[in-house]
């Protein structure tokens, strides 16, 4: 079948419409298509239009894995994929060891076991290498964010030693339309809200918490924020979801769903969930729980139908828990042409 | 609102006669009538009569683009019943149809039909549809291939 010829304008606005990780698919094509993926233009087409494909990834083992989760079967079953490949940029055939990483629109932020930070565009295959001050802390924590609602960016700053005022817990944030949102030790109902915009933090209100209930947070589909609040002594997690986080600092949290984890908190025994996902039509969290020093990935749904355990070998990289996340890969560049 | 008539000829020779308010939706056509507003005949060389009909049919439909939720809904379930007959094409005649006409939102339909219908095509696929050439050696290919692995999964196994 002959197919008349499409001029190169057509082609990009076609292409600015495909998900991104087909598109990392398609650049076997040509060598053209290749360069086309590269081209800024179609990039910040691209953000406007495509469709956000999400797909959950792992931080495990000092790696970042695709996890395809299969909700579909009587017993749900998991499935980890080969490993994105973050190259070194002095020798390009060792992989590095990555022990955190953090989500902002199709850019992963990690840090390296080395003490190195890298931002990285798995879809393009970019990298940008950040220098840290020599005096900078072990314990320090990153983001990444951006201005004014607006992720094609036109220059990168960074914005060091920021007064926080809260004692944030590690490995918590999330990043929400361009802002990071952590969980704080010290006031139990409050989130910690980093505004890129103003280059401040502010207050976001949790919803109705007691003292000791261990909180975390999950981007649903990056159109929700959702907290998932783990109560203390009894084995019940519930599932709270709020979709007007722009505009205010009450947000109106809604209670999306409970699930029981079956097994009850004590002296003896613990679970903390240090990271979920939420299924929310099927109302079913998968979480990567640390159970009495043990890892694993927990399904479960309200009505206990999904209820499957993952147990996980000890991770080499100690004490970097596991994480799961979603990721919505895009074509965001980060070098500046 | 005028109901003058307005003659649209395709490259082929087929004529259709429409209502000025339809044919204004072909913005190509609405900027030859501010022009000279005289003309009741407008040849278009670079569409054939079979695509300008799709084409008219969708004007027509879209003509009052009410503000309502319930128009709007109506409207966007006639679209995609609409895109559904045409094949990949097809598809492709009416995007330079669109384009060359110049309306907007039947360019930006087809633009997110073609690109709904080619996320799952194979490399090979969408070599055929662009009629773009292989240029990478086969190790290249494999070595571009090995780094996008992890991009491919069950829910992309290509559709025949």
């Amino acid at each position: 079948m002959m197919m008349p010829h499409l001029p190169a304008e057509l082609v990009e606005e076609i292409l600015s419409r495909v998900p991104a990780k087909s598109l990392k698919r398609l650049r076997s094509t040509c060598k053209q298509w290749t360069t086309l993926l590269k081209n800024r233009g179609l990039s910040e087409k691209h953000f406007r239009k495509a469709p956000k494909q999400s797909l959950v990834l792992i931080s495990n083992d000092y790696r970042v894995c695709p996890m395809s989760i299969n909700l579909n079967v009587v017993a749900p079953s998991i499935e980890f994929k080969r490993e994105l490949s973050l190259k070194d940029f002095l020798y390009s055939s060792i992989q590095v060891d990555i022990t955190t990483v953090f989500h902002c629109d199709g850019l992963l932020l990690c840090t390296t076991n080395d003490d190195r930070l890298v931002v990285w565009n798995p879809c393009l295959g970019e990298t940008r290498w950040i220098q840290l001050k020599a005096d900078y802390e072990k314990h320090s924590m990153f983001a990444l964010g951006y201005q004014n609602n607006k992720s094609c960016r036109t220059s990168w700053r960074f914005c060091d030693n920021v007064c926080v005022g809260y004692v944030i817990k590690p490995q918590t944030g999330v990043s929400f339309k361009g802002n990071t949102y952590w969980v704080t030790f010290n006031e139990r109902s409050i989130l910690a809200s980093f505004d890129f915009t103003t280059e401040r933090f502010k207050r976001v209100y949790l919803p109705p918490i007691e003292n000791l209930d261990w909180k975390i947070l999950s981007i649903v589909r990056e159109e929700e924020l959702s907290v998932l609040i783990q109560k203390e002594y009894t084995s019940k997690m519930e599932i709270w979801v709020a979709n007007n986080i722009e505009t205010e600092a009450t947000l109106s949290w809604k209670k999306s769903f409970t699930v029981d984890i079956r097994i009850r908190t004590n002296s003896h025994n613990y679970t903390v969930c240090h990271s979920f996902l939420i299924e929310e039509e099927k109302k079913v969290v998968v979480c990567c729980n640390e159970r009495n020093y043990d890892i694993m990935i927990d399904i479960i749904g309200e009505d206990d139908d999904y209820y499957t355990k993952f147990p996980f070998v000890q991770p080499r990289c100690w004490p970097w828990c596991p994480c799961i996340f979603n990721y919505v890969p895009s074509l965001v560049q980060i070098r500046l042409r | 609102m005028s109901s003058n008539k307005i003659v649209l000829t395709s490259s082929d020779g087929e004529s259709f006669e429409v209502e000025e308010v339809v044919a204004r939706k072909l913005q190509i056509v609405g900027h030859m009538l501010e022009d000279d507003c005289v003309i009741n005949e407008i040849p278009l060389q670079n569409v054939t009569g079979d695509i300008l009909s799709m084409v008219i049919e969708y004007c027509k439909t879209h003509v009052d683009e009410e503000e309502s939720e319930e128009a709007q809904t109506k409207l966007k379930t006639w679209d995609e019943e609409f895109m559904k007959k045409f094949d990949i094409k097809t598809l492709l005649q009416i995007i330079l149809a669109a384009n060359y006409l110049n309306v907007k939102g039947l360019l930006d339909l087809v633009s997110q039909t073609i690109a709904d219908t080619i996320k799952d095509y194979t490399p090979e696929q969408i070599r055929e549809v662009f009629g773009v050439e292989n240029d990478y050696t086969e190790e290249e290919e494999a070595e571009v291939r090995k780094e996008n692995a992890w991009a491919f999964d069950e829910a992309d196994t290509p559709k025949p």
